[in-house]
Parts: structure tokens; sequence; C-alpha cells
């Protein structure tokens, strides 16, 4: 039954970075919020590893978790590019592509 | 026990495309002299895979304990990706001449992403499905911005970036979810799955959906399609074509191998979704294409209008033989759309030849770009006797059988509207300003042998699609 609460949680966790997303506006926040929505989904790849009994699913979590490194070094070489170009990372005054 | 040698093989063309990509990196770094041989150790690496996979044609390749499937339907979706690939590398190179950008690691992350994505078609796990996706995804972010002084380009990767991310979170949370309502991420296993519980019915709903929308964003359906004009934008041209052709059908063989194929239609139906994302799609991204005037966004717009139309042939799809209609309609899709791509690409010397007005008068000046660029605008069109239109013909016809008549009759307008826009296009070269024409002389365009070859084979190619469909036909119908 305790299970249901992590569950819970993770539910949470991911609404939180959902919403995050939605509402703020620099990259950097966006990238953390995207960080958030893969924890909530590590969370439950546990919860419910635990609940069918199958241990690979930790050995998932490193690898997503692994994934998730290589996007936000990715993204971060990226914001460096756009700073250098606009200095400043608020995505909603990029707008030199409009149409 | 572990078979290593159908292990390895049900793998090579990933391994052989990586180990050249890992030669081309080495050659970057410490021999900056042999670079310009970098595109040729793709071009080899890619042809020879083409010809490697038609001879595995038929062999059903297992590995991994089942978690990768080299199928027929793998097949097919990579020999996408290589012809795409290879059209794309021909192209680069004059490209990135013109643009004075430096080609060591583009041909390197080209190749990574096209292994990514033989990989998620070739995929029967899940977790595959999402690691590979975030492979190629993270190759093609930094591609779009791979002119990092074009502030048009970094900042449609950036956009590309956001959003890419956020969808795979989305996706891997579907994907958790799914397994925590079946217990397997194993596509086979979900396929067998009966007598589900109420509570587990839910979560295998909601993870189908978020799953959904994850792949959305990568075929860009309309209320995910936020990022898809910008990115089209402001990438090079050729990762444009590339993404358009190649992105597009990674993310749909996923969705045809997941809810075609694999998911239990009497367990879960998510038909009505599909139903009403294919009309939302389409009707949106023709409408907008039409008040279009730079060339590259509206060729984005109308990229969302062919997804909706790729999404009426899912809707329309209960099994095999319409998965295989589907694939037809994708390798179709891909040639046309590469081929105006390439000859966008190739007339694109300085900064801005992308208006649509820049077009006018084309035909006076380079008589065989402008018969090229309009026998691919006709077939995006889908007019009667070229390829476009017989894809659409299987698809739609394979919707009317299932009693989807509504859906077809909208998806026929939107093609009779969506000719509107090519054919300005068309009008614009063959019948406007002969003094224009004469006049865009003046910059003297940089003739280059190899990417016209690219636009030559691209022309055959679609016209063979048109004429002499029967093999292509056969390869797609032959899983």
């Amino acid at each position: 039954m305790e299970l249901y609460y992590y569950l819970i949680v993770s539910l949470i966790v991911f609404i939180i970075g959902m919403i995050g997303f939605f509402i703020r506006r620099n990259l950097i926040t966006l990238l953390m919020c995207v960080e958030l929505m893969l924890n909530a989904a590590n969370l439950a790849l546990m919860v419910f590893g635990t609940k069918w009994g199958w241990i690979e699913a930790q050995a998932i979590v490193l690898l997503v978790m692994t994934v998730a490194a290589a996007e936000v070094a990715v993204g971060l070489a990226l914001m460096i590019v756009v700073y250098k170009h606009y200095s400043h990372l608020f995505i909603d005054q990029m707008t030199k592509l409009k149409g | 026990m572990l078979d290593f040698t159908q292990l390895n093989a049900s793998i090579l063309p990933e391994i052989i495309l990586v180990l050249a990509a890992i030669v081309i990196l080495l050659i970057e770094g410490f021999q900056k002299k042999l670079n310009k041989y970098c595109s040729l150790i793709a071009l080899i690496a890619v042809v020879g895979l083409i010809y490697y996979l038609i001879s595995i044609w038929n062999s059903n390749l297992k590995g991994f304990y089942a978690g990768v499937v080299l199928d027929n339907f793998a097949l097919f979706a990579s020999l996408i990706y290589l012809l795409s690939a290879a059209l794309i590398i021909l192209s680069a190179v004059h490209f990135l001449d013109i643009k004075k950008i430096e080609s060591g690691e583009f041909y390197a992350l080209l190749l990574i992403a096209v292994a990514a994505m033989i990989f998620i078609s070739s995929a029967n796990d899940m977790i595959t499905i999402f690691i590979s996706l975030e492979i190629f995804s993270i190759c093609l972010y930094v591609l779009v911005g791979y002119d990092r002084n074009s502030v048009r380009g970094v900042e449609g990767a950036i956009k590309y970036f956001i959003l890419g991310a956020f969808s795979a979170g989305i996706l891997l949370y579907g994907i958790v979810l799914i397994y925590g309502a079946v217990g397997s991420t194993n596509l086979e296993a979900l396929s067998k799955i009966q007598g589900l519980e109420m509570s587990q019915k839910i979560l295998l709903y909601f993870g189908a959906g978020l799953v959904l929308v994850g792949l959305g964003f990568k075929i860009s359906l309309v209320p995910f399609h936020m990022w898809t004009p910008d990115a089209y934008e402001g990438a090079p041209t050729v990762i444009t074509a590339f993404m358009a052709a190649a992105t597009k059908t990674a993310a749909f063989s996923v969705l045809i191998r997941i809810f075609v194929i694999n998911l239990p239609s009497h367990e879960i139906s998510l038909e009505w979704i599909l139903w009403i994302l294919a009309i939302v799609t389409m009707t949106v991204g023709n409408f907008i294409a039409l008040s279009q005037e730079n060339i590259k966004r509206m060729l984005a717009y109308s990229s969302i209008a062919h997804a909706g139309y790729i999404t009426v042939g899912l809707v329309g799809a209960s099994g095999n033989r319409e998965a295989g209609n589907v694939m037809y309609y994708l390798i179709v899709y891909a040639m046309m759309n590469i081929g105006a791509f390439l000859v966008i690409a190739h007339l694109e010397r300085g900064k801005d030849f992308l208006s649509a007005l820049h077009y006018k008068g084309l035909a006076y000046k380079n008589t065989f770009l402008a018969l090229a660029l309009s026998w691919f605008l006709l077939c995006l069109a889908g007019l009667p006797p070229t390829s476009g239109f017989l894809a659409k013909y299987y698809v739609f016809l394979a919707a009317v059988e299932k009693g989807y008549t509504i859906l077809v009759i909208i998806a026929v307008l939107n093609s009779a509207l969506a000719a509107y826009y090519y054919l300005r296009i068309i009008v614009f070269m063959w019948m406007h300003g002969k003094e224009e024409g004469k006049a865009l002389v003046k910059g003297e365009e940089t003739w280059s042998l190899i990417s016209m070859t690219a636009i030559v084979i691209a022309l055959l190619l679609t016209l063979q699609l048109s004429f002499m469909p029967s093999r292509f036909l056969q390869l797609a119908l032959s899983f």
C-alpha cells in the first residue's frame, strides 16, 4: 500500500515540472523543469519496479540519468551560444523567427 | 544461450555507421588536411549499407533477448533513412562550402543520427525506443544550430531543444506508466496482455496517451507543432531536408510499431484521438501555409499537413498491410520533400534567397532547376500522375475501407486547398518576369556538379516511385 504514496509524490513532481515549463520563461529554469519531469519518471519507475519485482528497473533509471546528462550538456552548450547572440536567456524575447 | 553471431548481425548497420562516425571524428581532430575526405567516408558507409540491407531482406534477425528485431519493417524504414542521408551528404558538400561552415563533425553527427534511427525502427523494447530517440534528437539539436554565427539557426536550435527535451520527459513518463500497467517494457509482451483490471487499464490509457503526445512532438502533430516552423527555417537547409524526411519517418515507424502492430486493440483503442489529431493537423498546417512568404517556412507547414495525411493512414491501419501503405507514403514523402529542399539549398547562395518572390522567373534563368522544383512541388501537392497522388490514394483507400469516410473527405478537401500554395511557386517560376529572372543572374550561381547529382538522383527516385512503383511497393508490403 505504501508504494502508492511514492507514486503520488512522483505524479506531483511531474506536474510541478510541467506547470513550471509553461509559466517560466528563462531557459535555465525551463531545463530544470524538464529535469524534474525526468526524475519524476525515474521515481515512478522505481515504484513499479518494486511492484513487479523487476530488478532491471534500477538499471533503466541509471540509463535515463545518463541520457538526461547528455541532454543537459548539449542544452547548456546551446545556451552559451544563444547568450552570445542575445545577451539574455528569455525565450519569449527571441523573435528573429516569425512568420 | 546468447547467439553471438546473430546478436552482432542484428546491430551490424549501427556498428558500421558509428565506426565511420568515429573515423571521421579522428580525421577531424588529428588530420585536418584529409578533411575533404570526410564526406566520402560517410557516403561510402551509407551507400554500402543500402546494398547490405537489401541483401539481408527477409532474414528477420533478432538480438538482445528480442529487444532488437531487424525485420522487413525495420529494414524498409532504414532504407528511407539511408537514402535520405546519402542525398543529404551529396548536397551538403557544396552547401557547407558556400556557407563557409566547418564540415567534419557535421557528417559524424549525421551518421550517428542515422544509426540511432535504425535502432529506433528495429527496437522492440520501449526503453530502447526512448534512448535511441534521445540519441538522434541530441544529434539534431546540434545540427540545427550547426552554423553558430547565424542567429536564426541558434534560435531555431534552442527552441527545438527545449521542446524536444520537454517531449522526452512526457514520453518517458508514458513509457513508465505503460510498464506499471503491464509489467514489462517489451513490446511483444505488451501485445500478449489480456484481462487487465480497471486500475491497470487506466494506467495503460494514460501511458499510451503520454507516449502519443511525446511522439506527436517529433512528428509535429498540431497542438505540439510550435517548434517546427522555427527549427525548419533556422536550420541549414540540408538539415531541414533531413529532419523533414528522416525524423518524421523514425517517429512514425515507432508509432506504427507501438499503436498499430503491438498495442492490443481489444484492451485499448486510441483511434478517436488520432482521428481528431489528423483533422486538426492537416487543416491548421494547410491554412497557415497559405500565408507564408518564406519558402522554407511554407514547406515546414506543408510538412505538418503531410503529418496529418499520414495520421489518416494510421487511423485506417489495422494490420501489417495498411502499415505497409503508410511506409510507402513515408518513402514517397521523404524523396519528394528532400528533392524540393535540395533545389532550395542549391539555389541558396547568399543570405537571402528564401522568399517566394525570389523564385520569380527562375525558369528563364535555370530551366532544369525550375523543372525539377516544379515536379517535386507537384508531387507534394499530390496531383494524379505523381507518386504523391499514388501514396495518398493507398492511404485514404485503407481509411475508407475501415469506414472513416468523413475523415477522408476532409483530407481530400485539404489536399485541394494545399495545391494553391504549391502551384503559386510554380506560377512564379514559369509565368512571371522574364526580366526579373535575368536580373537574378547577376550573382552568378556557383555551379556544383555534386549537389546537381543529388538533385538528379532524387528526381529519378521520385520518377520511379511515380511510374514504376511496383518494386518499392513490394518491399513496403513485405511484412
